[in-house]
């Protein structure tokens, strides 16, 4: 049996504060609750709250995860800058986590479905979005990560005729997707509220990878980088 | 006790050191002006964007150049505004975050109370009382100050800042960005009393200012003359040195106005104008024939830093104030609401 890494996940990509705390033990503690606005405020107290309540030290974590994205920019910046603080002041490594990837894994997590296409609202009628596959119980990502207005999102042929499984608040509005696209979809779930224990399993598979990176390098996946228009 | 700065209220990530017994240990600070020149002015996710990157490896560079493990910062002090929200955020979370884990104080400093006490920095700091005229790109104030905390607003701006006005008037001339320094540069070749410009609120008490009116008289000058023919080099120049002699003249006559109604004698200039050479220059000759004298920072100092915000943290948190992990931060804040020592 392999011995448990004590890691911290954090996610304030959405709406919530969400936390997920692996102890010495191997047990698993999380805290979830709607933040909006609020996160800036609440996260650090509710890191100490929740290792308080896993009656562990701070010192004891062995990396940190955090969604790094897509997601809200300010709190995608908010996780990135404590996760960054914290690995800083403790000498331990970062394990950044996308957000649709988690998402993906949470839904397989719970549904057991195999094909996951990831759509997350990005605002100003565009989806993050991203198709993922779990193969022998692992994530496997077959679009990476992108943003387009919903009906020019391209599907390559080779992923059809398969049982996808849509997730994410980009489902809500179904409809923008092409037909093609809405005719390939077997289950919709575009109410999934991302949790943090998504973020702290695919970083357990990360850190057994060897894919923890230094403090200051850990930096969110915005993914839309066209912010503003020059002058 | 050794105080770990954080600055990020706009476009400069600003770390430094500061110990209450030795003085200012180490600063570094990153400038992104060159990010935003190309958008003529800060654009606000940018600049949170780039903070991000430039926080940690900064305190690192500060650590090293005191030769000092972090576990012997005693305390953390970061601008909680006013201020970029984003900008602030980042900052505030890795401060939060470090005071907690390194178990030590930490507290939200006021911008412009960091930059009202950047003087105290140098060899020979102004004493305590004295009129400070903030004047910088976001606020131009004029305060009586009796000590930390301890401020009373005298006048302010009704409309632009006057780093504002000077950011807005460049662009108009396309000088680029940042204003302050390309006007200051331009003017030095300029005929300042080529071209009339008003100096605005002069003619009335009061010790408040304003800048929008100088700013659209040069635009509208601007396009007259434009209008007659093509803008020359000399016509910019002198376009930029009519303009800036306007804002010096406003600032330095009511910053007299403030001594002689508050009987003082000591005026402090702070803020990224107050590095402007002609006002400096100015006040210092206005100032002597009334007997009274001005002080201001290094230049690195005026613009924003973090060694203004060590200072001014280190300040307070040695007389026992500190935030808890949850205070709020402030994008508005009177300095005026500040408590005092």
């Amino acid at each position: 049996m392999k011995s448990p890494v004590p890691l911290l996940a954090i996610d304030t990509s959405g709406a919530a504060c969400s936390l997920a705390l692996c102890d010495t033990q191997g047990q698993v503690w999380t805290h979830h609750q709607a933040a909006e606005r609020q996160q800036a405020k609440s996260l650090v107290p509710q890191i100490h709250a929740l290792l308080e309540q896993a009656h562990m030290p701070l010192q004891a974590l062995q990396g940190i995860a955090f969604g790094a994205g897509p997601g809200s920019f300010t709190g995608l910046r908010i996780a990135c800058m404590c996760a960054q603080s914290l690995a800083w002041a403790l000498h331990i490594p970062v394990y950044p986590i996308s957000t649709l990837e988690a998402y993906a894994w949470q839904t397989y997590q719970s549904t057991y479905a195999r094909y996951l296409a990831v759509a997350l609202d990005a605002r100003m009628g565009e989806v993050y979005w991203g198709l993922y596959q779990i193969q022998e119980h692992s994530l496997q990502t077959l679009v990476p990560a992108q943003v387009c207005p919903p009906d020019q999102v391209q599907w390559p042929q080779a992923y059809q005729d398969q049982d996808w499984v849509g997730v994410g608040s980009g489902w809500q509005n179904a409809q923008a997707f092409s037909p093609w696209i809405q005719g390939q979809m077997q289950q919709l779930y575009p109410d999934a509220d991302l949790k943090a224990q998504a973020i702290l399993a695919l970083a357990e598979q990360a850190w057994a990878r060897g894919e923890g990176m230094a403090a200051a390098q850990a930096q969110p996946f915005y993914i839309r980088d066209q912010v503003t228009h020059r002058s | 006790m050794r105080v770990l700065g954080i600055e990020t209220s706009c476009d400069e990530t600003g770390i430094a050191l500061y110990d209450t017994k030795q003085g200012l240990l180490a600063h570094a600070l990153y400038s992104q002006i060159k990010l935003h020149a190309t958008y003529g002015g800060v654009v606000p996710e940018l600049a949170s964007r780039d903070h991000i990157q430039r926080i940690l490896p900064l305190i690192d560079q500060v650590l090293a150049q005191a030769k000092l493990k972090p576990q012997a910062i005693d305390g953390i002090a970061y601008t909680a505004g006013p201020g970029l929200i984003g900008a602030l955020m980042v900052g505030a979370m890795c401060a939060r975050t470090l005071a907690f884990a390194l178990q030590v104080p930490v507290l939200g400093v006021h911008h412009m109370e960091g930059h009202l006490l950047a003087p105290q920095l140098e060899v020979n700091p102004p004493a305590f009382p004295f009129v400070a005229l903030l004047v910088s790109g976001g606020h131009t104030q004029l305060i009586e100050v009796r000590g930390i905390g301890k401020y009373q607003l005298l006048g302010e701006s009704l409309d632009d800042a006057a780093g504002e006005a000077f950011d807005k008037t460049a662009k108009m001339l396309g000088l680029g960005y940042p204003g302050g320094p390309k006007i200051a540069a331009c003017a030095a070749e300029g005929n300042a009393d080529r071209f009339r410009f008003p100096r605005p609120m002069l003619d009335r008490p009061g010790l408040d200012f304003s800048f929008s009116g100088l700013k659209t008289h040069t635009l509208t000058l601007t396009r007259q003359l434009a209008a007659e023919r093509a803008l020359q080099p000399q016509d910019i120049a002198d376009i930029a040195a009519g303009f800036q002699q306007a804002v010096v003249d406003t600032l330095v006559a009511k910053c007299k106005r403030a001594l002689k109604a508050t009987g003082l004698k000591s005026l402090v200039i702070a803020g990224g104008v107050s590095a402007n050479q002609s006002l400096r220059t100015r006040l210092q000759a206005s100032l002597a024939g009334m007997g009274a004298q001005v002080k201001y920072a290094r230049p690195e100092f005026c613009t924003d830093n973090g060694a203004m915000i060590a200072y001014a943290g280190a300040c307070r948190l040695q007389a026992g104030q500190s935030d808890d992990l949850e205070t709020p931060l402030r994008p508005r804040w009177p300095l005026t609401e500040l408590p005092p020592l």
